[in-house]
């Protein structure tokens, strides 16, 4: 092959090649319709989307579109707004109180299988309606997405809520023996806020944690990783705690596969004393272990007694079993949800504040 | 019996048979390995390459005696099946891939183009010479260990083993289904008994280096698919992909991209591999005349063989389907060269 051949050649292929990969003759921005959210709520037998998208200079705006199924609401979208809608950035999914407690599945199976789609996007469940969320503003301007995006992570930071994605809904799903869970964003004065989690029976909901519990339920999962705990203070007043390191451990009786034995333990600085001392003695550091290791067992106790009640094992009793002794959960998985309320768990909770012993006391002038 | 250059370097032909052989790594899914145990499946990836550096020796013991693939007598129209195997198994590879194309990446651009684009590209490597192509292969080696390193290792962040299933639970079926899936996708078997006399230099080395490196890298897949996609996998049909979604890092998000453009590379380094093999085969039969046919014409059959595959869901199941394709490589890449061995013996054993 003479040399100019070649050249030729490998030029003309290296151009073939861009023009399709770079996606020449595809959609201008324009004529797609960035979308960012996506609310889904239930209105009878059909859907109800809400869909925040952005339009451009940093602004945001949002539309509602009908239909029997999601993709279907969607292609009314593109009806109205004369544009395709793109996935490939959506940042969160809501999902409204009756898609919920109709059961999730064929809601999310969209989500699942579409392409253009992740498994990382964040998903939250509305008190009320997903509409309401996604639409609430305050002093004229919407919430961004990527603020309510973040609203869960931070939460889970401080530990005052879990953040879930789609992978981590359907891995619970999925999962023997485990029951998933759900943020809860409601509008309280123009704001979304958390407000506790949702669980769930299989896909349906099946009831509600309020928000003081929550850190109750991430170190009982080995997700505790920082925020501050008020406690009463040894003489009187509130203490606050900074938590630094939470790590739990649930194992089965190998005798009883319906009994449990959770230990947690935590380390915690001492971040706020109301009566402003800096040496404190032994009584008053026993006093705040005592508090906070209290309230925290009491945060599971109340937490297994509420989902247990429900048959939601959002603990992981059974995915214990299935994973530590697989021969047992056998015998147990289909009955598993009636005999969830009848799991001994022996909850015991260890907390250490740390003690410097830097203090110095100077004398009075 | 026609002379052969020696092209190239062992090294050079493993790496190309390396990138080659990663290639199916994109398509991993439930089905193809036989289950959704991960354990399992690792196994069968340990199994089946141990199986393959057995299936090698023939080539390794033939290459001392004969360098050429033999032309004459019974073996004449040898290169003729060669051919017909390659563009048997590397069609129903692409037309899996198109499929890929279209289904989970859904392009805005026809999928079916990309793939001719993609051929047309491999055809010119093989024309170019196997030097060429393992030049290539070179280069797309290093972007597929930093590509695939890169979104590897940021998604490993996620792994949790809570998704892990406990192993054998449903018994150990899954890793001799997984062996036997993972053996009938050897289709460097082939590349090497046609290519291997054209290389120079120690073999043992690259081999063993090719062979625990691709272990290594399937199951490292594996292990990622199972520990940060759990039982999520099952909900795809192509999961390495839905596992490359998931690379995040502060702004730097969908990866995915990343992966995909990676793997196009290593496909194309594969398509360019089974065409030179074509024209290796066409050489052994014609010289070094008709170069050109011997490459564009197994290239069109290949175009073929990827169009009936991802359009007509019969012929899909049929050149899918793993007992006729590891038929194929177990013949083409143990079973033929295990004659010809056998035959060379016996013809030294009556020599005077």
């Amino acid at each position: 092959m003479s040399r100019l051949l070649r050249a030729g050649t490998a030029l003309l292929l290296c151009v073939g090649l861009l023009l399709p990969l770079s996606g020449c003759g595809a959609l201008e921005l324009y004529q797609r319709l960035l979308i960012h959210g996506i609310g889904v709520d239930r209105a009878g037998d059909d859907l109800v989307l809400t869909v925040r998208s952005s339009a451009g200079e940093g602004r945001e705006e949002a539309f509602s579109c009908r239909g029997a199924t999601v993709a279907d609401a969607l292609v009314q979208l593109t009806r109205s707004t004369g544009r395709r809608p793109f996935l490939a950035h959506n940042y969160l999914v809501v999902l409204g109180r009756a898609c919920a407690e109709h059961g999730l599945t064929p809601d999310l199976d969209f989500f699942i299988r579409r392409s253009g789609t992740r498994p990382a996007v964040e998903l939250y469940l509305a008190r009320d309606t997903a509409g309401a969320v996604l639409c609430a503003q305050k002093d004229g301007a919407f919430l961004k997405m990527s603020q309510l995006q973040e609203l869960s992570s931070a939460a889970q930071e401080i530990g005052l809520g879990e953040a879930v994605d789609l992978l981590g809904f359907e891995n619970a799903l999925l999962t023997p023996g485990r029951d998933p869970v759900l943020p809860v964003a409601a509008v309280q004065e123009g704001e979304v806020v958390l407000d506790g989690m949702g669980f769930f029976r299989g896909d349906v909901l099946a009831g509600f944690l309020p928000a003081e519990a929550l850190r109750g339920l991430l170190a009982a999962q080995n997700r505790l990783s920082g925020g501050e705990a008020v406690v009463p203070g040894a003489a009187g007043g509130s203490a606050t705690l900074a938590l630094t390191r939470c790590m739990s451990r649930l194992d089965p009786d190998p005798a009883d596969p319906l009994r449990f034995d959770l230990r947690v333990e935590l380390l915690a600085d001492v971040a706020a004393y109301p009566t402003g001392e800096r040496a404190l003695d032994e009584a008053a550091y026993a006093f705040l272990e005592q508090g906070l290791s209290a309230e925290l067992e009491g945060q599971i106790r109340s937490i297994l007694r509420a989902a247990g009640e429900a048959g939601c094992d959002v603990l992981g009793l059974g995915s214990t079993v299935y994973r530590r002794a697989p021969q047992a959960w056998r015998d147990l998985e289909d009955r598993w949800p009636q005999l969830l309320p009848q799991c001994a768990v022996s909850v015991t909770v260890s907390v250490e504040v740390r003690r410097i012993r830097q203090e110095v006391r100077y004398s009075a002038r | 019996m026609h002379a052969q250059r020696s092209d190239i370097r062992t090294g050079q032909l493993f790496t190309l048979l390396f990138v080659a052989q990663a290639a199916p790594a994109i398509l991993l899914s439930g089905r193809s390995t036989g289950g959704s145990d991960p354990l399992q499946g690792i196994l069968s990836v340990g199994l089946t390459a141990a199986a393959g550096l057995v299936l090698t020796l023939p080539v390794l013991l033939l290459r001392r005696k004969t360098p050429a693939l033999a032309s004459r007598g019974p073996f004449a129209l040898l290169p003729v099946v060669y051919i017909a195997g390659t563009v048997w198994l590397d069609g129903a590879f692409l037309g899996l891939f198109q499929v890929f194309l279209q289904d989970t990446v859904n392009p805005d651009f026809s999928a079916r183009m990309t793939v001719t684009l993609l051929v047309l590209c491999a055809a010119y490597g093989a024309l170019r010479g196997l030097e060429c192509v393992a030049r290539c292969a070179g280069v797309i080696f290093a972007f597929l260990l930093v590509g695939t390193g890169l979104v590897l290792g940021i998604t490993a962040t996620r792994m949790d083993p809570g998704n892990l299933p406990p192993p054998f639970y449903d018994g150990c079926g899954q890793t001799l289904r997984g062996t036997g899936l993972f053996l009938s996708r050897l289709s460097f078997l082939p590349a090497l008994a046609v290519l291997f006399p054209r290389a120079k230099g120690g073999a043992a080395r690259p081999l063993l280096g090719f062979a625990g490196g691709l272990a290594a890298l399937y199951a490292l897949i594996l292990l990622l698919l199972g520990g940060c996609l759990g039982p999520y996998a099952g909900t795809q049909n192509f999961p390495v992909y839905a596992l490359a979604t998931l690379t995040e890092v502060r702004s730097m998000q969908r990866l995915d991209a990343v992966f995909v453009g990676v793997w196009f590379l290593v496909v194309t380094a594969r398509i360019a591999l089974g065409l030179t093999v074509c024209r290796a085969c066409g050489q052994s039969l014609a010289g070094d005349r008709g170069a050109v046919g011997w490459v564009l014409g197994p290239a069109a059959g290949l175009l073929l063989v990827t169009l009936l595959v991802s359009e007509v869901r019969p012929v899909r199941e049929v050149l899918l389907a793993p007992g006729p394709q590891l038929a194929i490589l177990l013949l083409l890449g143990a079973g033929v060269p295990l004659g010809r061995l056998g035959r060379l013996r016996r013809a030294e054993r009556s020599a005077p």
